[in-house]
Protein backbone atom coordinates (compact mmCIF):
# COMPACT_ATOMS: atom_id res chain seq x y z
CA UNK A 1 0.00 0.00 0.00
CA UNK A 2 1.14 3.00 -1.07
CA UNK A 3 1.26 5.36 2.35
CA UNK A 4 2.74 8.24 0.90
CA UNK A 5 0.28 8.35 -1.48
CA UNK A 6 -2.37 7.75 1.03
CA UNK A 7 -1.27 10.16 3.53
CA UNK A 8 -1.17 12.65 0.72
CA UNK A 9 -4.69 12.57 -0.32
CA UNK A 10 -5.83 12.30 3.21
CA UNK A 11 -4.25 15.75 3.77
CA UNK A 12 -5.89 17.02 1.39
CA UNK A 13 -9.01 15.97 1.61
CA UNK A 14 -8.33 16.95 5.52
CA UNK A 15 -8.02 20.45 4.15
CA UNK A 16 -10.64 20.50 1.74
CA UNK A 17 -13.57 19.56 4.18
CA UNK A 18 -11.13 21.19 7.06
CA UNK A 19 -12.89 24.46 5.71
CA UNK A 20 -15.99 23.14 5.19
CA UNK A 21 -16.07 22.57 9.01
CA UNK A 22 -14.92 25.74 9.85
CA UNK A 23 -17.60 27.57 7.50
CA UNK A 24 -20.47 25.17 8.70
CA UNK A 25 -19.28 26.18 12.85
CA UNK A 26 -18.51 30.10 11.93
CA UNK A 27 -22.67 29.92 11.07
CA UNK A 28 -23.84 27.03 13.28
CA UNK A 29 -21.59 26.67 15.82
CA UNK A 30 -21.06 30.08 16.82
CA UNK A 31 -24.01 31.83 14.84
CA UNK A 32 -26.59 29.27 15.72
CA UNK A 33 -28.01 28.86 11.60
CA UNK A 34 -28.51 25.69 10.98
CA UNK A 35 -27.36 25.78 7.49
CA UNK A 36 -28.23 22.22 6.02
CA UNK A 37 -27.31 23.02 2.52
CA UNK A 38 -23.04 23.63 2.73
CA UNK A 39 -23.15 20.87 -0.21
CA UNK A 40 -24.90 23.38 -2.60
CA UNK A 41 -22.48 25.77 -2.18
CA UNK A 42 -19.72 23.19 -2.39
CA UNK A 43 -21.01 22.06 -5.42
CA UNK A 44 -21.15 25.69 -7.05
CA UNK A 45 -17.78 26.32 -6.15
CA UNK A 46 -16.56 23.03 -7.81
CA UNK A 47 -18.90 24.34 -10.89
CA UNK A 48 -18.08 27.36 -11.44
CA UNK A 49 -13.94 25.98 -11.42
CA UNK A 50 -14.59 23.85 -13.81
CA UNK A 51 -16.93 25.54 -16.16
CA UNK A 52 -14.70 28.73 -15.92
CA UNK A 53 -11.69 27.22 -16.31
CA UNK A 54 -12.34 24.87 -19.33
CA UNK A 55 -14.09 27.87 -20.94
CA UNK A 56 -11.01 29.90 -20.34
CA UNK A 57 -9.00 27.42 -21.34
CA UNK A 58 -10.97 26.74 -24.58
CA UNK A 59 -11.86 29.68 -25.68
CA UNK A 60 -7.90 31.34 -25.43
CA UNK A 61 -7.18 28.24 -27.94
CA UNK A 62 -9.89 29.11 -30.46
CA UNK A 63 -11.38 26.31 -29.84
CA UNK A 64 -14.99 25.87 -29.05
CA UNK A 65 -16.31 22.35 -28.35
CA UNK A 66 -19.12 21.85 -25.84
CA UNK A 67 -17.91 21.43 -22.19
CA UNK A 68 -19.00 18.07 -21.59
CA UNK A 69 -17.75 16.97 -24.83
CA UNK A 70 -14.98 14.29 -25.24
CA UNK A 71 -13.05 16.77 -27.43
CA UNK A 72 -12.92 18.90 -24.76
CA UNK A 73 -11.22 16.16 -22.39
CA UNK A 74 -8.95 15.30 -25.39
CA UNK A 75 -7.75 19.60 -26.01
CA UNK A 76 -7.83 19.64 -22.41
CA UNK A 77 -5.00 17.12 -22.00
CA UNK A 78 -2.37 18.89 -23.97
CA UNK A 79 -3.54 22.16 -23.16
CA UNK A 80 -3.16 22.09 -19.45
CA UNK A 81 0.44 21.02 -19.66
CA UNK A 82 1.31 23.77 -22.11
CA UNK A 83 1.20 26.91 -20.17
CA UNK A 84 1.97 26.72 -16.54
CA UNK A 85 1.29 30.19 -15.61
CA UNK A 86 -1.85 30.36 -17.47
CA UNK A 87 -2.76 27.08 -14.93
CA UNK A 88 -2.02 29.37 -12.19
CA UNK A 89 -4.09 32.35 -12.89
CA UNK A 90 -6.75 30.38 -14.21
CA UNK A 91 -6.24 28.62 -11.00
CA UNK A 92 -6.62 31.34 -8.67
CA UNK A 93 -9.35 33.66 -10.41
CA UNK A 94 -11.58 30.88 -10.43
CA UNK A 95 -10.94 30.32 -6.60
CA UNK A 96 -11.36 33.63 -6.34
CA UNK A 97 -14.73 33.92 -8.10
CA UNK A 98 -16.29 30.48 -6.61
CA UNK A 99 -15.77 32.47 -3.31
CA UNK A 100 -17.66 35.24 -4.50
CA UNK A 101 -20.30 33.67 -6.41
CA UNK A 102 -20.70 30.79 -3.45
CA UNK A 103 -21.09 33.49 -1.37
CA UNK A 104 -23.66 35.72 -3.20
CA UNK A 105 -25.76 32.44 -3.60
CA UNK A 106 -25.79 31.71 0.31
CA UNK A 107 -26.69 35.21 0.66
CA UNK A 108 -29.32 35.53 -1.79
CA UNK A 109 -30.77 32.03 -1.50
CA UNK A 110 -31.38 32.51 2.67
CA UNK A 111 -32.60 36.03 2.32
CA UNK A 112 -35.89 35.29 2.46
CA UNK A 113 -35.36 33.26 5.62
CA UNK A 114 -33.69 35.68 7.48
CA UNK A 115 -36.42 37.12 9.67
CA UNK A 116 -38.05 33.83 10.38
CA UNK A 117 -37.13 30.75 12.45
CA UNK A 118 -34.49 28.49 11.93
CA UNK A 119 -35.90 25.63 11.05
CA UNK A 120 -36.89 27.74 7.58
CA UNK A 121 -33.52 28.50 6.32
CA UNK A 122 -32.16 24.74 7.40
CA UNK A 123 -35.07 22.99 5.03
CA UNK A 124 -35.14 26.34 2.46
CA UNK A 125 -31.12 25.44 1.85
CA UNK A 126 -31.35 22.18 1.81
CA UNK A 127 -34.41 22.29 -0.94
CA UNK A 128 -32.32 24.81 -2.52
CA UNK A 129 -29.38 22.23 -2.92
CA UNK A 130 -31.81 19.51 -4.36
CA UNK A 131 -32.89 21.51 -7.02
CA UNK A 132 -30.03 22.70 -7.67
CA UNK A 133 -28.43 18.94 -8.55
CA UNK A 134 -31.24 17.67 -10.32
CA UNK A 135 -31.26 20.73 -12.41
CA UNK A 136 -27.69 19.99 -13.12
CA UNK A 137 -28.34 15.95 -13.75
CA UNK A 138 -30.27 17.06 -16.63
CA UNK A 139 -28.32 20.28 -17.85
CA UNK A 140 -26.48 18.92 -20.91
CA UNK A 141 -24.09 21.96 -21.24
CA UNK A 142 -22.65 21.47 -17.97
CA UNK A 143 -22.82 17.16 -19.15
CA UNK A 144 -26.00 16.01 -17.52
CA UNK A 145 -25.10 13.22 -14.80
CA UNK A 146 -21.55 13.16 -16.29
CA UNK A 147 -20.52 16.47 -15.25
CA UNK A 148 -17.49 17.91 -16.57
CA UNK A 149 -13.58 16.44 -16.65
CA UNK A 150 -10.58 17.63 -17.35
CA UNK A 151 -10.17 20.45 -15.20
CA UNK A 152 -7.06 21.89 -15.88
CA UNK A 153 -4.68 21.08 -12.44
CA UNK A 154 -2.87 23.95 -11.62
CA UNK A 155 0.54 21.74 -11.58
CA UNK A 156 -0.23 20.12 -14.67
CA UNK A 157 2.81 20.76 -16.46
CA UNK A 158 4.71 18.67 -13.16
CA UNK A 159 5.40 15.05 -14.74
CA UNK A 160 5.83 13.34 -11.46
CA UNK A 161 2.18 12.65 -10.18
CA UNK A 162 3.30 12.21 -6.67
CA UNK A 163 5.37 15.68 -6.42
CA UNK A 164 1.79 17.17 -8.42
CA UNK A 165 0.05 15.98 -5.67
CA UNK A 166 2.06 17.07 -3.06
CA UNK A 167 2.27 20.47 -4.35
CA UNK A 168 -1.79 20.87 -4.51
CA UNK A 169 -1.68 19.25 -0.67
CA UNK A 170 0.39 22.01 -0.07
CA UNK A 171 -1.48 24.56 -1.24
CA UNK A 172 -4.67 23.55 -0.10
CA UNK A 173 -3.22 23.40 3.31
CA UNK A 174 -2.10 26.86 2.96
CA UNK A 175 -5.76 27.80 2.17
CA UNK A 176 -6.59 26.11 5.33
CA UNK A 177 -4.50 27.95 7.46
CA UNK A 178 -5.44 30.97 6.01
CA UNK A 179 -9.06 30.37 6.80
CA UNK A 180 -8.60 29.30 9.80
CA UNK A 181 -6.42 32.28 11.17
CA UNK A 182 -9.24 34.33 9.42
CA UNK A 183 -12.03 32.40 11.22
CA UNK A 184 -10.15 32.83 14.77
CA UNK A 185 -9.66 36.21 14.31
CA UNK A 186 -13.09 37.11 13.55
CA UNK A 187 -14.31 34.40 16.56
CA UNK A 188 -12.08 36.20 18.63
CA UNK A 189 -13.83 39.90 18.20
CA UNK A 190 -16.40 42.19 18.78
CA UNK A 191 -17.85 40.38 15.97
CA UNK A 192 -17.73 36.75 17.23
CA UNK A 193 -19.14 37.97 20.23
CA UNK A 194 -22.08 39.24 17.97
CA UNK A 195 -22.48 35.83 16.18
CA UNK A 196 -22.79 34.20 19.66
CA UNK A 197 -25.21 36.52 20.61
CA UNK A 198 -27.08 35.97 17.48
CA UNK A 199 -26.85 32.09 18.72
CA UNK A 200 -27.50 32.09 22.39
CA UNK A 201 -30.73 34.88 22.40
CA UNK A 202 -31.87 36.23 18.71
CA UNK A 203 -34.70 38.40 20.03
CA UNK A 204 -32.34 40.03 22.91
CA UNK A 205 -29.57 40.66 20.79
CA UNK A 206 -32.16 42.24 18.64
CA UNK A 207 -33.46 44.48 21.59
CA UNK A 208 -29.57 45.19 22.08
CA UNK A 209 -29.95 47.18 18.92
CA UNK A 210 -27.88 44.33 16.64
CA UNK A 211 -29.08 43.76 13.19
CA UNK A 212 -29.79 40.19 13.58
CA UNK A 213 -30.70 39.63 9.69
CA UNK A 214 -27.71 41.37 8.47
CA UNK A 215 -25.54 39.23 10.76
CA UNK A 216 -27.06 36.68 9.74
CA UNK A 217 -26.60 37.09 6.22
CA UNK A 218 -23.05 38.22 6.54
CA UNK A 219 -22.06 35.28 7.91
CA UNK A 220 -23.88 33.08 5.65
CA UNK A 221 -22.19 34.66 2.79
CA UNK A 222 -18.66 33.89 4.44
CA UNK A 223 -20.08 30.85 5.20
CA UNK A 224 -20.79 29.97 1.82
CA UNK A 225 -17.56 31.44 0.25
CA UNK A 226 -15.41 29.46 2.30
CA UNK A 227 -17.39 26.90 0.55
CA UNK A 228 -16.95 27.93 -2.92
CA UNK A 229 -13.47 27.84 -1.98
CA UNK A 230 -13.53 23.84 -1.17
CA UNK A 231 -15.43 23.55 -3.72
CA UNK A 232 -13.08 24.52 -6.54
CA UNK A 233 -10.00 22.59 -4.75
CA UNK A 234 -12.12 19.54 -5.48
CA UNK A 235 -12.48 20.57 -9.20
CA UNK A 236 -9.11 20.74 -9.40
CA UNK A 237 -7.71 18.02 -7.22
CA UNK A 238 -10.35 15.66 -8.90
CA UNK A 239 -10.06 16.60 -12.42
CA UNK A 240 -13.52 16.13 -13.16
CA UNK A 241 -16.90 16.34 -10.56
CA UNK A 242 -20.79 15.81 -11.38
CA UNK A 243 -23.65 17.17 -9.55
CA UNK A 244 -24.20 13.70 -7.44
CA UNK A 245 -21.44 14.37 -5.33
CA UNK A 246 -23.06 17.44 -4.06
CA UNK A 247 -25.83 16.03 -1.67
CA UNK A 248 -27.06 16.05 1.04
CA UNK A 249 -25.35 13.12 3.21
CA UNK A 250 -21.90 15.51 2.17
CA UNK A 251 -23.66 17.91 4.04
CA UNK A 252 -24.17 16.23 6.85
CA UNK A 253 -21.03 14.69 7.12
CA UNK A 254 -19.69 18.03 7.65
CA UNK A 255 -22.16 18.27 10.32
CA UNK A 256 -20.53 15.00 11.76
CA UNK A 257 -17.39 16.80 11.67
CA UNK A 258 -19.02 20.18 13.46
CA UNK A 259 -20.97 17.72 16.16
CA UNK A 260 -18.03 15.41 16.63
CA UNK A 261 -15.05 18.07 16.90
CA UNK A 262 -17.06 20.24 18.78
CA UNK A 263 -18.81 23.32 17.93
CA UNK A 264 -18.19 26.68 18.29
CA UNK A 265 -14.36 25.81 18.52
CA UNK A 266 -12.13 25.93 15.22
CA UNK A 267 -9.92 23.18 16.45
CA UNK A 268 -13.50 21.05 16.97
CA UNK A 269 -13.69 21.33 13.40
CA UNK A 270 -10.48 20.12 12.47
CA UNK A 271 -10.73 17.58 14.49
CA UNK A 272 -13.85 16.64 13.19
CA UNK A 273 -12.43 17.14 9.85
CA UNK A 274 -9.46 14.71 10.41
CA UNK A 275 -11.27 11.75 11.83
CA UNK A 276 -13.88 11.95 9.57
CA UNK A 277 -11.71 12.36 6.32
CA UNK A 278 -9.44 9.70 7.92
CA UNK A 279 -12.30 7.40 7.96
CA UNK A 280 -13.39 8.20 4.34
CA UNK A 281 -9.93 7.68 3.43
CA UNK A 282 -9.23 4.62 4.58
CA UNK A 283 -12.31 2.97 3.71
CA UNK A 284 -11.59 4.03 -0.29
CA UNK A 285 -8.90 1.48 0.64
CA UNK A 286 -9.98 -1.21 2.46
CA UNK A 287 -12.62 -1.09 0.06
CA UNK A 288 -9.76 -1.58 -2.46
CA UNK A 289 -8.07 -4.38 -0.20
CA UNK A 290 -10.41 -6.31 0.16
CA UNK A 291 -12.67 -6.61 -2.56
CA UNK A 292 -14.58 -9.64 -1.67
CA UNK A 293 -16.51 -8.82 0.78
CA UNK A 294 -20.04 -8.95 1.43
CA UNK A 295 -20.73 -5.29 2.30
CA UNK A 296 -19.42 -2.14 0.41
CA UNK A 297 -17.26 -0.72 2.79
CA UNK A 298 -19.01 2.70 2.54
CA UNK A 299 -21.69 1.71 3.81
CA UNK A 300 -19.86 0.68 7.22
CA UNK A 301 -18.67 4.51 7.22
CA UNK A 302 -21.97 5.72 6.67
CA UNK A 303 -22.91 3.76 9.78
CA UNK A 304 -20.02 4.82 12.07
CA UNK A 305 -20.35 8.33 11.00
CA UNK A 306 -24.13 8.24 12.04
CA UNK A 307 -23.06 6.55 15.38
CA UNK A 308 -20.55 9.15 15.59
CA UNK A 309 -23.26 11.90 15.63
CA UNK A 310 -25.66 9.91 18.04
CA UNK A 311 -23.12 8.65 20.76
CA UNK A 312 -21.44 12.36 20.82
CA UNK A 313 -24.74 14.05 21.39
CA UNK A 314 -25.53 11.37 23.92
CA UNK A 315 -22.43 11.73 25.78
CA UNK A 316 -20.55 14.96 25.15
CA UNK A 317 -23.26 17.17 23.01
CA UNK A 318 -20.95 19.72 23.08
CA UNK A 319 -18.18 17.73 20.81
CA UNK A 320 -14.90 16.87 21.77
CA UNK A 321 -12.95 20.11 21.81
CA UNK A 322 -15.69 21.98 23.57
CA UNK A 323 -16.24 25.71 23.68
CA UNK A 324 -13.84 28.10 25.39
CA UNK A 325 -15.98 30.32 27.63
CA UNK A 326 -14.02 31.14 30.29
CA UNK A 327 -10.89 32.67 29.03
CA UNK A 328 -12.64 35.49 26.57
CA UNK A 329 -10.38 37.42 24.49
CA UNK A 330 -11.52 40.14 26.81
CA UNK A 331 -8.92 38.86 29.53
CA UNK A 332 -5.97 38.23 27.40
CA UNK A 333 -5.79 41.76 25.60
CA UNK A 334 -6.11 43.72 29.23
CA UNK A 335 -3.46 41.52 31.06
CA UNK A 336 -5.50 41.93 34.19
CA UNK A 337 -6.91 38.90 35.63
CA UNK A 338 -5.78 36.75 33.17
CA UNK A 339 -7.01 33.15 32.59
CA UNK A 340 -6.63 31.03 35.69
CA UNK A 341 -3.33 29.71 36.74
CA UNK A 342 -1.67 26.60 35.95
CA UNK A 343 -2.19 25.38 39.32
CA UNK A 344 -6.16 25.94 39.85
CA UNK A 345 -6.32 24.81 36.18
CA UNK A 346 -4.95 21.59 37.19
CA UNK A 347 -6.94 20.88 40.52
CA UNK A 348 -9.83 21.68 38.27
CA UNK A 349 -9.12 19.05 35.92
CA UNK A 350 -8.31 16.88 38.88
CA UNK A 351 -12.01 17.10 40.02
CA UNK A 352 -13.50 16.71 36.83
CA UNK A 353 -11.36 13.38 36.41
CA UNK A 354 -12.66 12.66 39.87
CA UNK A 355 -16.81 13.05 38.90
CA UNK A 356 -16.73 11.65 35.46
CA UNK A 357 -14.68 8.26 36.93
CA UNK A 358 -17.45 8.39 39.74
CA UNK A 359 -20.02 8.98 37.24
CA UNK A 360 -18.69 5.71 35.13
CA UNK A 361 -18.72 3.74 37.66
CA UNK A 362 -22.23 4.88 39.07
CA UNK A 363 -23.38 3.78 35.64
CA UNK A 364 -22.03 0.57 35.41
CA UNK A 365 -23.86 0.05 38.79
CA UNK A 366 -26.85 0.95 37.31
CA UNK A 367 -26.51 -2.33 34.87
CA UNK A 368 -25.21 0.60 32.01
CA UNK A 369 -28.41 2.74 32.47
CA UNK B 1 -50.13 59.19 25.96
CA UNK B 2 -47.35 60.89 26.61
CA UNK B 3 -44.08 60.48 28.40
CA UNK B 4 -42.16 63.91 29.72
CA UNK B 5 -38.78 63.82 29.30
CA UNK B 6 -36.78 63.73 32.80
CA UNK B 7 -39.83 62.41 34.22
CA UNK B 8 -41.02 59.10 36.22
CA UNK B 9 -43.89 57.72 34.62
CA UNK B 10 -45.61 55.34 35.84
CA UNK B 11 -47.57 52.17 33.99
CA UNK B 12 -50.15 50.32 35.85
CA UNK B 13 -53.07 47.96 35.35
CA UNK B 14 -54.21 44.86 35.61
CA UNK B 15 -52.84 41.50 34.34
CA UNK B 16 -53.51 41.29 30.33
CA UNK B 17 -54.24 45.10 30.33
CA UNK B 18 -51.36 45.35 27.85
CA UNK B 19 -48.92 46.85 29.45
CA UNK B 20 -46.17 45.14 27.77
CA UNK B 21 -47.85 45.16 24.94
CA UNK B 22 -46.94 48.96 24.57
CA UNK B 23 -43.82 48.56 25.04
CA UNK B 24 -43.88 45.91 22.72
CA UNK B 25 -45.28 48.41 20.21
CA UNK B 26 -42.63 51.47 21.49
CA UNK B 27 -39.31 49.38 20.98
CA UNK B 28 -41.04 47.85 17.43
CA UNK B 29 -41.80 44.74 18.14
CA UNK B 30 -45.06 45.10 17.02
CA UNK B 31 -46.61 47.26 14.58
CA UNK B 32 -49.76 48.79 15.87
CA UNK B 33 -52.94 48.11 14.31
CA UNK B 34 -53.34 52.07 14.37
CA UNK B 35 -51.80 54.88 15.51
CA UNK B 36 -48.17 56.33 15.60
CA UNK B 37 -45.22 56.53 17.87
CA UNK B 38 -42.91 59.58 18.38
CA UNK B 39 -39.83 59.97 19.83
CA UNK B 40 -38.17 63.70 20.59
CA UNK B 41 -41.00 64.79 17.86
CA UNK B 42 -39.39 62.22 15.07
CA UNK B 43 -41.83 59.53 14.19
CA UNK B 44 -40.56 56.20 15.06
CA UNK B 45 -43.65 53.53 14.48
CA UNK B 46 -42.44 51.17 12.10
CA UNK B 47 -39.16 50.94 12.47
CA UNK B 48 -37.04 47.43 13.76
CA UNK B 49 -36.12 46.77 17.01
CA UNK B 50 -32.11 47.67 16.80
CA UNK B 51 -32.67 50.89 14.95
CA UNK B 52 -35.07 52.11 17.87
CA UNK B 53 -32.38 50.62 20.23
CA UNK B 54 -29.99 53.33 19.04
CA UNK B 55 -31.92 56.11 18.90
CA UNK B 56 -32.07 55.86 22.60
CA UNK B 57 -34.96 54.21 23.34
CA UNK B 58 -34.40 50.96 25.70
CA UNK B 59 -36.46 48.25 27.20
CA UNK B 60 -35.71 45.61 29.85
CA UNK B 61 -37.28 42.21 29.76
CA UNK B 62 -39.63 41.50 32.69
CA UNK B 63 -37.80 37.89 32.52
CA UNK B 64 -34.41 38.55 32.30
CA UNK B 65 -33.12 37.53 28.62
CA UNK B 66 -29.53 36.94 29.02
CA UNK B 67 -27.36 35.33 26.28
CA UNK B 68 -26.39 31.84 28.60
CA UNK B 69 -23.24 30.87 27.90
CA UNK B 70 -21.96 34.41 27.66
CA UNK B 71 -20.03 35.47 30.33
CA UNK B 72 -21.89 38.48 32.92
CA UNK B 73 -18.76 41.22 31.20
CA UNK B 74 -19.83 39.71 27.64
CA UNK B 75 -23.61 40.03 28.11
CA UNK B 76 -22.69 43.60 29.39
CA UNK B 77 -20.57 44.21 26.49
CA UNK B 78 -22.96 42.96 23.66
CA UNK B 79 -25.17 45.88 25.24
CA UNK B 80 -22.54 48.67 24.03
CA UNK B 81 -21.77 49.07 20.66
CA UNK B 82 -18.35 48.60 18.94
CA UNK B 83 -16.20 49.59 16.32
CA UNK B 84 -14.87 46.08 16.08
CA UNK B 85 -18.65 44.72 15.34
CA UNK B 86 -18.23 45.20 12.05
CA UNK B 87 -16.52 42.10 9.87
CA UNK B 88 -13.96 44.66 8.24
CA UNK B 89 -12.62 45.93 11.32
CA UNK B 90 -13.10 43.09 13.41
CA UNK B 91 -10.06 41.13 11.82
CA UNK B 92 -7.54 44.08 13.01
CA UNK B 93 -7.53 44.15 16.47
CA UNK B 94 -5.86 47.05 16.64
CA UNK B 95 -9.21 48.62 15.16
CA UNK B 96 -11.29 47.88 18.39
CA UNK B 97 -8.55 47.30 21.17
CA UNK B 98 -8.71 50.38 22.65
CA UNK B 99 -12.74 51.10 22.53
CA UNK B 100 -12.96 47.59 24.01
CA UNK B 101 -10.35 48.55 26.86
CA UNK B 102 -12.89 51.67 27.42
CA UNK B 103 -16.05 49.37 27.53
CA UNK B 104 -14.82 46.90 29.60
CA UNK B 105 -14.15 50.14 32.12
CA UNK B 106 -17.67 51.59 31.76
CA UNK B 107 -19.31 47.95 31.84
CA UNK B 108 -17.01 47.51 35.46
CA UNK B 109 -18.11 50.91 36.51
CA UNK B 110 -21.93 50.29 35.63
CA UNK B 111 -21.90 46.80 36.94
CA UNK B 112 -20.28 48.08 40.28
CA UNK B 113 -23.04 50.92 40.70
CA UNK B 114 -26.13 48.23 40.03
CA UNK B 115 -24.37 45.87 42.88
CA UNK B 116 -23.24 43.10 40.73
CA UNK B 117 -19.13 42.97 41.72
CA UNK B 118 -16.62 40.05 41.30
CA UNK B 119 -19.84 37.80 39.64
CA UNK B 120 -18.43 39.37 36.02
CA UNK B 121 -16.38 36.79 34.90
CA UNK B 122 -18.80 34.29 35.58
CA UNK B 123 -21.26 32.56 32.72
CA UNK B 124 -24.26 34.48 33.13
CA UNK B 125 -26.28 31.40 33.14
CA UNK B 126 -24.44 30.34 36.85
CA UNK B 127 -25.54 33.64 38.68
CA UNK B 128 -28.61 33.53 41.08
CA UNK B 129 -31.82 35.36 39.54
CA UNK B 130 -31.59 38.26 41.59
CA UNK B 131 -28.02 38.90 39.74
CA UNK B 132 -29.77 38.00 36.38
CA UNK B 133 -32.19 40.68 36.72
CA UNK B 134 -29.50 43.04 38.14
CA UNK B 135 -27.69 42.03 34.84
CA UNK B 136 -30.70 43.00 32.73
CA UNK B 137 -30.70 46.49 34.22
CA UNK B 138 -27.22 47.24 34.15
CA UNK B 139 -26.91 45.80 30.00
CA UNK B 140 -30.04 48.91 29.15
CA UNK B 141 -28.00 51.10 30.57
CA UNK B 142 -24.38 50.44 28.37
CA UNK B 143 -25.41 52.10 25.92
CA UNK B 144 -26.11 55.91 27.01
CA UNK B 145 -29.82 55.72 26.94
CA UNK B 146 -32.54 58.78 26.89
CA UNK B 147 -35.35 56.55 27.61
CA UNK B 148 -35.47 53.39 29.56
CA UNK B 149 -39.20 51.60 29.17
CA UNK B 150 -38.18 49.24 32.54
CA UNK B 151 -41.12 46.29 32.77
CA UNK B 152 -41.65 45.10 35.92
CA UNK B 153 -37.80 46.15 38.13
CA UNK B 154 -38.79 44.94 41.54
CA UNK B 155 -40.59 41.37 40.11
CA UNK B 156 -39.86 38.73 42.41
CA UNK B 157 -37.35 40.64 44.68
CA UNK B 158 -37.17 41.55 48.06
CA UNK B 159 -39.23 44.89 49.32
CA UNK B 160 -36.25 46.26 50.65
CA UNK B 161 -34.46 45.26 47.61
CA UNK B 162 -36.90 46.99 45.22
CA UNK B 163 -36.49 50.08 47.06
CA UNK B 164 -32.97 50.15 46.82
CA UNK B 165 -33.59 49.43 43.12
CA UNK B 166 -36.21 51.85 42.56
CA UNK B 167 -33.74 54.22 44.57
CA UNK B 168 -31.03 53.43 42.32
CA UNK B 169 -33.03 54.00 38.97
CA UNK B 170 -34.38 57.59 40.61
CA UNK B 171 -30.13 58.17 41.17
CA UNK B 172 -30.01 57.52 37.40
CA UNK B 173 -32.37 59.51 36.06
CA UNK B 174 -30.73 62.65 38.00
CA UNK B 175 -26.75 61.64 37.28
CA UNK B 176 -27.69 60.78 33.71
CA UNK B 177 -31.07 62.33 32.60
CA UNK B 178 -32.37 59.80 31.43
CA UNK B 179 -36.39 59.62 31.01
CA UNK B 180 -37.96 56.17 32.65
CA UNK B 181 -41.25 54.53 31.90
CA UNK B 182 -42.16 52.12 34.08
CA UNK B 183 -44.17 49.25 34.31
CA UNK B 184 -45.01 48.00 38.17
CA UNK B 185 -47.53 45.99 40.18
CA UNK B 186 -46.08 46.82 43.13
CA UNK B 187 -48.29 49.71 43.33
CA UNK B 188 -46.92 50.53 47.24
CA UNK B 189 -43.45 51.10 45.92
CA UNK B 190 -44.65 52.71 42.87
CA UNK B 191 -46.04 55.23 43.73
CA UNK B 192 -43.46 56.63 45.72
CA UNK B 193 -41.06 57.52 43.11
CA UNK B 194 -43.60 58.28 40.23
CA UNK B 195 -44.37 61.75 38.77
CA UNK B 196 -47.18 61.06 36.60
CA UNK B 197 -49.06 57.70 36.42
CA UNK B 198 -51.18 56.09 33.34
CA UNK B 199 -53.64 53.30 34.13
CA UNK B 200 -54.45 50.79 31.15
CA UNK B 201 -57.16 48.12 31.82
CA UNK B 202 -58.16 46.13 28.64
CA UNK B 203 -55.76 47.13 26.20
CA UNK B 204 -57.60 50.84 26.93
CA UNK B 205 -56.48 53.74 28.73
CA UNK B 206 -58.31 53.62 31.67
CA UNK B 207 -57.04 57.18 33.95
CA UNK B 208 -54.43 59.09 34.39
CA UNK B 209 -52.81 61.76 36.38
CA UNK B 210 -50.53 62.21 39.71
CA UNK B 211 -50.36 59.36 41.96
CA UNK B 212 -52.96 60.62 44.02
CA UNK B 213 -54.91 61.57 41.54
CA UNK B 214 -55.06 58.37 40.04
CA UNK B 215 -55.09 56.35 43.79
CA UNK B 216 -58.52 57.71 44.38
CA UNK B 217 -59.73 57.34 40.86
CA UNK B 218 -62.94 54.83 41.83
CA UNK B 219 -62.65 53.18 37.99
CA UNK B 220 -58.99 52.37 38.90
CA UNK B 221 -60.19 50.54 41.89
CA UNK B 222 -63.13 48.99 40.41
CA UNK B 223 -60.67 47.75 37.71
CA UNK B 224 -58.47 46.36 40.22
CA UNK B 225 -60.58 44.45 42.86
CA UNK B 226 -63.67 44.45 40.89
CA UNK B 227 -66.37 46.20 42.89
Amino acid sequence: MDIIGFLISWITFFSIYSILSISLNLEAGYTGISNFGKAAFYGIGAFIAAVVSLLVFLTLSGLSYPLYSLETIVAMGTLSKQNPVLNIIVFLFTLTLAFVISGVAGYLVSYPTLRVGPAFLGITVLSFGELLRIFLRNFQPTGGTYGLAGIPHPFAFVQDPTARDLAFMLIALTLLIAIYLFSERLVNSPYGRLMKSVREDEVASLCLGKDVPKIKAQVLFIGSGMAGIAGALLAYYMGSINPDIFVPSLTFEVWAMVIFGGSANNKGALLGAGVITFLNRASVVLNFMFQNLPVDVNYIRWMLVGLLIVATLLFKPEGLIPEDTRSSFVWSLFGEQKTVSFKERTEEVRKRVKLYVKKLISWFMMGGE
Amino acid sequence: MSVREGSVTGLIGPNGSGKTTLFNVISGFYPPDSGEVYFMGNKITGLNPNEIYNLGVIRTFQNPRLFPRLTVLENLLVAAGSRGERVTSSIAKRNWVDGEAKLVKKAYEIAKSVGLEGVERNIASDVSGAHMKLIETARSLMNSPKVLLVDEPAAGISYSAAKNLFNYLLKLKEDYGITLFIIEHRIDILMDYVDYVYVLHLGKLLSQGTPEEVLSDKKVREAYIGD
